[in-house]
């Protein structure tokens, strides 16, 4: 008996006459459980290529492919930078496209999957993403496009699944796709995202992203999960060619007097804390050291608490929902996208003006829809947390509000990038800001480094 | 099951338990605030309003919800009438008083042909929290006390790595446990321990490495082991980098729910046919002890004196090989029973153990195979 490979569930497994060259591989151990060795899906076309080169005889029974063959109804215009990069990536079939938002991405990566033609699972983050790939898709491949998430799992040809959904239905899908595409790539390296890539054996993968790097330094991983960066272009490369132009208006709103009190009395319970132990905040990290000491120690626990309800103040006050009628009024007739931090201020801006909301906890019936309408221009306005950010196609919004984010220059650049799509005016920006509060360097922060 | 988000532990040293509720006032407290609830915001900021851990009264508040029926919405029917709303206000863009807002809805309602109150009232439904509370949960304190401390122990398992467990040779509870470990795309290995059976449950990546990965599933595990009456239970389980082991078993742990795994008296009309037939000439043993063998599990439907019988439904020829050759290998005498018309591929030869029939098994059919082993 020669070298038989086979699946199971995210893994691979080695029977018969295993050469010593392949027993000697870290990655490979012997599972008493089955008697068999086993190797993470990851490793199969490098244990495939040891296989070829040293036993007798190889029976790969890895792939149970989803349909033999993908071919494209139509041809795939790319242009001229979107054509450099997939030939970079064409050589090792393995790597990440990094492109500004509103590059054009999307169409990479269908031309790569036209290319290739091997069955093709493409990871997204949001139900606004899948539905948006399928639509993309399916012009090329008519007929050949399914997705899988929540309560829809249609599996095809190529298949479009959320995050969250492949972290599970990777144990069943993996052996059916040869070829794996990350969009907004850099949530990959996260400790359970990643088994997605662990646990596939597809030999080609793609990812894409505006910006792989993360905070938590675990980009690094991004090389051998998916493959290093074969391609780069930024902004200021494309931009005025490609993209709108754009202008930040920075609109201050005032608490109110019983807010601004309640906030400096949470302010003085956090700070007092903080300088008491003399914690400086550098990075993310170093706030996460709050929120371990905060399981142990009771003030630490109320400063934490101070700072959240800091936090709920600046992203919810009243004045907030205000000023969004002043920038309605300013705008009428204009297509407006209005991001929050969190959902309540959303909710109360929705049910102030009666604007469409786009938050988890609208039915996804209900949001396809509205997003439906608002590509179509029957609906003008829409107000949403952070299921929006990335990567969804909004096209022609005039005007973006933000009434709140984080410090993170990544959140801003995406959602900037939801007005600046191709058009012949300029896009207005407006971020909206509580006066006299952390929020103003936030605001500062985020914007450094963004030209 | 309820978020980790609410989990509550003790440690000590690499020990760590579920801090288990033994006082009923607090769970007697969110079902009080479950039954003054005319819809589930309400029940919400009910809970809120408690004095207390928030971790055990969000934990209890999650179960409460899980267990009290709640008004159904038509998601179509509130997503039309929503999106007539928003329609309508970009068309008029936008109100910015109450007044320009209130004929907002009337433009829609009249669009809809529908009261303008009505259409106010499905444009909230949208909300889960404007969801009406139709029945409170039909538990008394103590079973929802019963009910929280099971949910604290499969929590706690969301972050196991594995999970082993001792339970009482009994083929019903063995049986349902064994299905869902396959359903769930688990593993196990058992061994028949003094006349226990302990199991060891992971997934398949668990050989490669330390994984979480199949968390959530063994916690699924665990009503299935404590149905058993007799059981304990080891766990190893990464928090915050650390891991702990968990131990337990029906003499530490605090009541759990009664939940008795329904006994499936037969699994099809055939085996109730056969059962019927064999047993006028010979006593017959409905769901005997399992087998273990070489770490995996068999579950035979009958047993005649020493022979153990079991009838299968699809097969092929190389299904049987593996699926009996160890137990033949071990000299457990074993009958099977296999149907021709269920065969998914062609066969000459079958070991000598394997009776094939048509339709169902006639006495005719078994009797020699069964005769030695009949002691009436």
């Amino acid at each position: 008996m020669g070298l038989i490979l086979s699946w199971d569930r995210g893994t691979v497994l080695l029977e018969g006459d295993i050469p010593s060259e392949l027993k000697r591989l870290s990655f490979l151990k012997f599972d008493s459980r089955v008697g068999k060795y086993r190797a993470l899906a990851i490793y199969y076309p490098r244990i495939l290529s040891v296989a070829l080169a040293t036993a007798s005889s190889v029976e790969d029974r890895v792939w149970s492919p989803q349909c033999k063959e993908v071919k494209a109804a139509s041809e795939v215009k790319l242009r001229s930078y979107q054509e450099q990069a997939l030939a970079a990536w064409m050589k090792t079939k393995k790597g990440v496209v990094v492109m500004p938002t509103g590059a054009g991405k999307t169409h990479v990566a269908i031309a790569a999957i036209a290319k290739l033609g091997e069955p093709a699972l493409v990871v997204v983050p949001t139900v606004e993403l899948v539905e948006q790939w399928r639509a993309k898709l399916a012009q090329h491949f008519p007929g050949r496009v399914g997705v899988w998430y929540g309560e829809e799992k249609r599996e095809s040809c190529i298949t479009v699944i959320t995050y969250d959904s492949a972290y599970v239905a990777i144990e069943q899908l993996g052996n059916r796709f040869k070829l794996l595409v990350f969009d907004e790539v850099h949530h990959l390296p996260s400790p359970s995202y990643r088994q997605i890539a662990e646990l596939s054996p597809a030999p080609h993968r793609l990812g894409l992203t505006a910006t792989p790097e993360r905070s938590d330094g675990l980009h690094v991983d991004l090389d051998w999960l998916v493959g290093p960066v074969v391609y780069r272009i930024s902004a200021s490369e494309i931009r005025g060619v490609w993209t709108a132009d754009y202008e930040v208006e920075v609109v201050k709103v005032q608490l109110t007097e019983e807010e601004r009190a309640l906030y400096k009395e949470l302010e003085k319970k956090y700070l007092s804390y903080i300088r008491g132990r003399g914690l400086r905040f550098r990075s993310p990290s170093d706030f996460q050291k709050l929120v371990v000491m905060s399981g142990r120690d009771p003030r630490a626990r109320e400063a934490l608490e101070a700072w959240h309800g800091m936090r709920r103040l600046i992203f919810e006050t009243r004045a907030k929902v205000e000023a969004v009628g002043d920038i309605l009024a300013r705008h009428r007739g204009s297509k407006i996208l209005i991001f929050t931090e969190y959902t309540s201020l959303a909710r109360a801006v929705s049910e102030r003006y009666l604007i469409p909301l786009v938050t988890h906890d609208i039915s996804g019936h209900e949001r396809e829809q509205i997003m439906a309408a608002f590509r179509r221009g029957e609906l003008k306005a829409l107000v949403t947390g952070k299921v929006l950010d990335e990567g969804v196609d909004v096209p022609d919004v005039d005007v973006v509000v933000i009434l709140g984010g984080t410090s993170s220059a990544r959140q801003f650049i995406q959602r900037m990038g939801r007005a600046l799509r191709l058009k012949p005016h300029k896009a207005k920006i407006y971020e909206v800001i509580t006066a006299s509060t952390r929020e103003v360097n936030t605001a500062k922060r985020r914007k450094k480094g963004v030209a | 099951m309820i978020p980790l988000d609410y989990l509550r532990v003790t440690r000590r040293g690499k020990e760590i338990k579920p801090a288990y509720l033994s006082d009923v006032s607090a769970a007697a407290e969110v079902l009080e605030a479950a039954r003054g609830a005319k819809t589930l915001g309400d029940f919400r900021k009910a809970v809120e309003a408690l004095r207390g851990d928030r971790k055990l009264l969000g934990g209890l508040a999650r179960l409460v919800e899980q267990l009290m029926e709640v008004e159904e919405v038509d998601s179509r029917l509130v997503a039309r009438v929503r999106l007539e709303v928003f329609k309508a206000s970009s068309a008029a863009g936008f109100p910015l008083t109450p007044e320009e807002r209130e004929k907002i809805f009337e433009a829609a309602a009249a669009k809809l042909r529908m009261g303008a109150a009505e259409v106010k009232r499905l444009f909230m439904k949208a909300y889960e929290e404007n969801r009406a509370v139709l029945k409170p949960p039909g538990v008394d304190p103590a079973e929802l006390v019963r009910r929280y401390n099971l949910a604290l122990i499969q929590t706690l398992l969301f972050k196991s790595l594995y999970v082993k467990a001792t339970l009482p040779n009994a083929p019903v509870v063995v049986k349902s446990l064994v299905r869902a470990v396959k359903g769930l795309r688990l593993m196990y290995i058992a061994e028949e321990r003094s006349g226990d059976l302990e199991f060891h449950f992971d997934g398949p990546a668990s050989a490669l490495r330390q994984i979480e990965r199949y968390g959530v599933r063994l916690a699924k595990l665990v009503p299935y082991i404590t149905a058993a009456g007799r059981w304990s239970i080891e766990a190893a389980v990464k928090l915050n980098e650390k891991i702990y082991t968990f131990r337990e078993s029906n003499a530490t742990a605090p009541d759990m729910p009664k939940n008795p795994t329904e006994a499936e008296e037969f699994d099809s009309s055939v085996e109730q046919e056969f059962y019927r037939q064999v047993s006028r000439v010979c006593p017959v043993q409905r769901e005997p002890e399992v087998l273990v063998v070489g770490g995996r599990v068999y579950i035979p439907d009958f047993k005649i004196g020493d022979l153990y019988i079991e009838i299968v439904g699809f097969w092929t020829p190389d299904y049987l090989r593996r699926k009996y050759e160890k137990i033949a290998k071990v000299g457990k005498p074993l009958l099977v029973l296999v149907n021709e018309e269920l065969a998914m591929a062609t066969w000459r030869q079958l070991l000598p153990n394997v009776v094939v029939f048509k339709g169902r098994p006639r006495l005719e059919d078994v009797f020699k195979h069964v005769k030695p082993y009949c002691r009436q």
